[in-house]
């Protein structure tokens, strides 16, 4: 299947997900409202209590920051999702679409205690995920952790009582019970029968454990538990009313290998199954729906069509689609660089046919982004090569591309989907030849440095030049200074000029005046009608008019005077008013960025005081931006935040905020507390950055 | 007798017609061939997010190119700010839904492409934001070769003011599609605006670009120096805010001051801190 089928299927997949999921939600609601008849069943209450006091303890809410590539750049986000602690040394499993591109991850244990963690090892394929509490930074490390046994997945029953534990829409650990629906479910035929993360099709080895307790994203990576207390399954997807968990039998061989090597081993020949056809007089075996080109499969001459009956001495069935994962299981399962028999009929006859296995590759390679490019690229792995029609792994193939890098705006712009294969001459293997290349090139150089590139785009083989070198910095031009006239004003319509006695009258309405500033001194007074500045008519009478009175002082010269002729409770007023320069904009004043709270600040406007009633006795900074996911984020800062103080250091200027973080650096505190006004509320939020 | 003096007459004025719009082409053809250095490609990169209640899109970085007018042989050139301010363009060509919304937005990487190709790396020195003028100045001085790849068009030399359907002569530059090539329109002032600001609305405009008149003196630089209000959001606005604004060229003239102090204190920034690098 090309990407873009695939991309296509995911957002299928998301779209049935969520619609489906949402109905789920509205049913079992109805359902635990009215038709329940064990919802205040005590037997119900002792039948689930013991599996709820032996799982509940593990179970933990997880907060992740994770790195996706996107326009050129690795973009975070953050989520949460949830998990269950496997082992008194503080291993935690959960689902690959939770934490498998964590940067950063933080665990709240079932007793609100914070935790960070480590994530060990993911497997896209099984959609599972192995972290690690780093527990030094409990506030008792020798305190025991609550651990969740595995149960035995293969036992369940259609109609055995379940339970869903984890944290649905992050909120605290929850519990919904519910029974086995299906033992044997998989992704259904309107979803055309896939479910791919990193290009990784995990219903090609996963059939689910159906089952009606309640579900919601947030409980992804969240134990489905038996009345035993035991860990049966990983919840992972939502199909309608039914939620999906990986069973444990699966999710505990993936588990054990992720903690003990870090990534799973799988073994492969080359061969696609599928479910025999209807017109297939056979009665066992399954069909071999293609080979890979130059895979041991089709080396030991198997061929699509045939039909494989024995693998390794195993008779092979595949008469449903079910029965798939089970056969691709057995196939991964396989040590690698075994030779294996494989039994298959072709005309009725059977033959043997022996293939040494490979080692499964990942469908995709992990992304990274090259900033002296300005793009995101991946190495390239076999099933990538095959798909694009490559004879090799070899180059770098570009994700995306960041619109102002020296990759976009080189004359012959790279593009995503390029593959690079050489720089200045030198061969470009895969990712790190292409940064070690890099570095070479640019080291000690304070300009871009133009690099001759080869790629290859579609059957073409291309040369361009690009720039590569630092990001250059960004421009930040002074505002035009002008005078202002320090009031706010509203036009004088014919029908307000009627209704105020001033027929026939054109201006503006004086509607605020701000204290302090040249009107005020000037004695200028809310309800003031303006007619003209210095002897020119306010010619405004209509909505549309509600610049002029604006435009006119703006055409003045700073440091000159506007004789303004007023009128004031039906009376001729002459004031003179002296022109100041308006007030510092946001891109005036000063600003700075912080890389350990991962915050932008600046000083405050004239505007942000008035808009955000802010006292002038009240000094702070204001947050202009709070990096997604970053720790001042995570820490529960916000983008419009008034810092006044941290760790008790009042911030009333920028230069004064650089100083107090530069202290912080220095000193490196475990958490820092930054004290904010936001909107009427103040509040003080715990910030407990990595230091770099 | 009557029937052929009507036609004669009929003639007259036709070939009058057509020979006055013969010398208006040439005359634009004219200053076209005056000015066309003076008309660049402006290249940039756009940084922008949009930030809200509960929203944090990831930044967005997108090329642009738009048309810029140089207004000095040291290079200052002037565009319209909306085409290098997306924070301007979003504010105001949207009505209550994006009001709530912050948008930062930066530019960087700015380029001059000049009538040759030759790319100048530049700054922009200055923003007005109620006129919609950016001004723009080459990084680093221009050498006397490439001062000769340029035209300064001058606004001193300019007309004041125009009315309503006077000719008008627009000169700007393809896109990169059609490699940049001069290109110049014929138009003419539909209506003179005076509040609250005078400025003209053209038959036809391309933001950032100098407009003349017959004669080849310069009216002025197409702008949004007029912004949508909004207006009220139970009013269904059946025509958009013009475009084809013309800012008259006193209005940029008084900015020039301000934007070449700009420029002699960032050389001055520079001058200090590479005193103080060498100390």
């Amino acid at each position: 299947m090309n990407r873009r089928s695939s991309l296509r299927l995911k957002r299928t997949n998301r779209f049935f997900v969520a619609v489906l999921l949402g109905a789920s939600l509205v049913y079992c609601g109805a359902l635990s409202a009215a038709d329940s008849p064990a919802a205040d069943d005590a037997t119900g209450r002792v039948q689930i209590e013991p599996a709820i006091q032996k799982v509940y303890p593990a179970l933990v809410r997880i907060y992740v920051v994770s790195e996706k590539p996107s326009g050129g750049r690795m973009q975070r986000r953050r989520a949460a999702g949830s998990g269950a602690i496997i082992s008194s040394d503080g291993y935690i499993v959960t689902n690959h679409h939770v934490a498998g591109h964590a940067v950063r991850i933080t665990c709240t244990l079932a007793d609100g205690e914070e935790v960070e963690a480590d994530l060990i090892g993911t497997d896209p394929l099984s959609d599972l995920a192995v972290l690690k509490l780093k527990l030094d930074t409990r506030k008792t490390p020798e305190r025991p952790l609550a651990v969740a046994a595995w149960g035995d997945s293969s036992k369940l029953k259609v109609g055995d009582v379940v339970l869903a534990m984890g944290s649905p829409m992050a909120v605290s650990q929850s519990v919904t019970r519910g029974i086995v629906s299906n033992v044997r479910m998989i992704m259904p035929k309107a979803m055309k029968g896939s479910f791919r993360l990193d290009g990784e099709d995990v219903g090609r080895i996963v059939r689910w454990i159906g089952h009606d307790a309640v579900i919601f994203g947030g409980n992804s990576g969240g134990p489905l538990v038996n009345l035993a207390g035991e860990i049966v399954g990983i919840n992972e997807i939502g199909l309608g009313s039914l939620g999906g968990a990986i069973p444990s039998n699966l999710a505990k061989d993936v588990v054990d290998q992720l903690i003990r090597q870090g990534h799973v081993t799988r073994s492969w020949i080359g061969i696609e199954f599928q479910p025999r056809l209807k017109s297939d007089k056979n009665e066992r075996g399954a069909l071999v729906s293609g080979v890979v080109e130059d895979s041991p499969a089709e080396k030991a001459g198997i061929r699509a069509g045939d039909v494989v009956v024995r693998y390794r001495g195993q008779p092979v069935d595949a008469e449903l689609p079910e029965h798939l994962p089970l056969l691709n299981q057995l196939v991964f399962a396989t040590p690698v660089g075994e030779t294996v028999e494989v039994a298959y009929l072709r005309d009725g006859e059977e033959h043997v046919a022996r293939a040494t296995t490979e080692s499964l590759q990942r469908a995709l390679g992990d992304p990274r982004e090259l900033k002296s490019w300005g793009i995101a690229v991946r190495d390239i792995t076999r099933m990538m090569a095959l798909e694009r029609h490559r004879k090799d792994t070899r180059g770098v193939l570009v994700h995306s591309v960041r619109g102002g890098g020296g990759a976009a705006t080189a004359k012959l712009p790279i593009r995503p989907e390029d593959v690079i294969l050489q720089i200045d001459g030198k061969p470009v293997e895969d990712i790190a030849a292409l940064e070690r290349i890099t570095a070479e090139l640019i080291e000690g150089k304070e300009n871009r440095v133009p690099v001759l590139v080869q790629i290859e785009r579609g059957t073409k083989q291309l040369m361009t030049v690009v720039k590569i070198g630092e990001e250059e910095n960004r421009n930040r031009p002074a505002s035009a200074s002008k005078p202002w006239s320090s009031i706010d004003v509203q036009v004088l319509t014919s029908d307000l000029a009627d209704l105020l006695g001033m027929s026939g009258r054109r201006g503006v309405r004086v509607t605020d005046v701000f204290k302090g500033q040249a009107a005020d001194k000037a004695g200028v007074e809310v309800g003031d009608i303006i007619v003209a500045v210095n002897g020119k008519k306010v010619k405004a009478s209509q909505p549309g008019d509600q610049k002029v009175f604006n435009a006119m002082v703006r055409r003045l010269r700073v440091g000159g005077k506007a004789m303004l002729k007023i009128v004031r409770n039906g009376k001729p007023l002459e004031l003179e008013m002296a022109l100041e320069a308006a007030p510092a904009g946001e891109r005036d004043v000063k600003s700075m960025k912080d890389a350990d709270f991962e915050f932008a600040a600046r000083e405050l406007t004239y505007a942000d005081r008035l808009k955000r009633r802010i006292p002038d006795d009240l000094q702070g900074v204001l947050l202009q931006k709070v990096e997604n996911g970053g720790w001042a984020s995570l820490g529960g800062l916000r983008g419009g935040d008034f810092v006044i103080y941290i760790d008790g250091k009042p911030t009333p200027t920028v230069a004064e905020l650089k100083s107090v973080l530069e202290d912080i650096r220095k000193e490196k505190p475990r958490r820092v507390v930054f004290f904010v006004r936001r909107g009427i509320h103040t509040l003080f939020c715990e910030i407990e950055p990595d230091y770099r | 007798m009557f029937k052929t003096m009507l036609s004669a007459c009929l003639c007259v004025c036709l070939t009058a017609g057509t020979l006055l719009a013969q010398d208006e082409v040439a005359a634009a053809r004219k200053t076209l061939q005056t000015y066309e250095k003076g008309i660049i490609t402006l290249s940039a990169v756009l940084k922008f997010e949009v930030r809200g209640v509960g929203i944090s899109v990831p930044s967005q970085e997108r090329k642009t190119e738009c048309v810029a007018t140089i207004i000095d042989p040291g290079g200052l050139a002037v565009t319209a700010l909306t085409n290098l301010n997306p924070q301007v363009k979003i504010r105001r060509g949207s009505g209550g839904a994006m009001r709530n919304l912050e948008l930062d937005s930066q530019v960087q990487e700015v380029k001059y492409r000049l009538a040759d190709g030759t790319e100048v790396p530049a700054r922009v020195v200055l923003e007005d934001e109620d006129l919609d003028l950016a001004f723009l100045a080459p990084l680093e001085p221009l050498d006397e070769q490439t001062q000769e790849k340029i035209a300064a068009i001058p606004l001193d030399d300019a007309v004041s003011p125009a009315e309503a359907l006077d000719p008008t002569v627009l000169i700007a530059r393809a896109n990169d599609d059609l490699n940049y090539v001069p290109t110049i329109r014929l138009g003419r002032i539909v209506a003179t605006i005076s509040q609250p600001r005078t400025c003209y609305l053209n038959s036809l405009g391309t933001l950032g670009a100098p407009v003349f008149d017959r004669e080849g003196k310069l009216l002025g630089i197409v702008c949004r120096c007029v912004k949508s209000e909004g207006g009220s959001t139970n009013v269904l606005r059946l025509q958009a805010t013009p475009k084809h604004l013309i800012l008259p060229a006193a209005d940029v003239a008084r900015l020039v001051p301000q934007a070449k102090e700009e420029i002699a204190k960032d050389a001055e920034d520079e001058r200090t801190s590479d005193e103080d690098e060498d100390n």
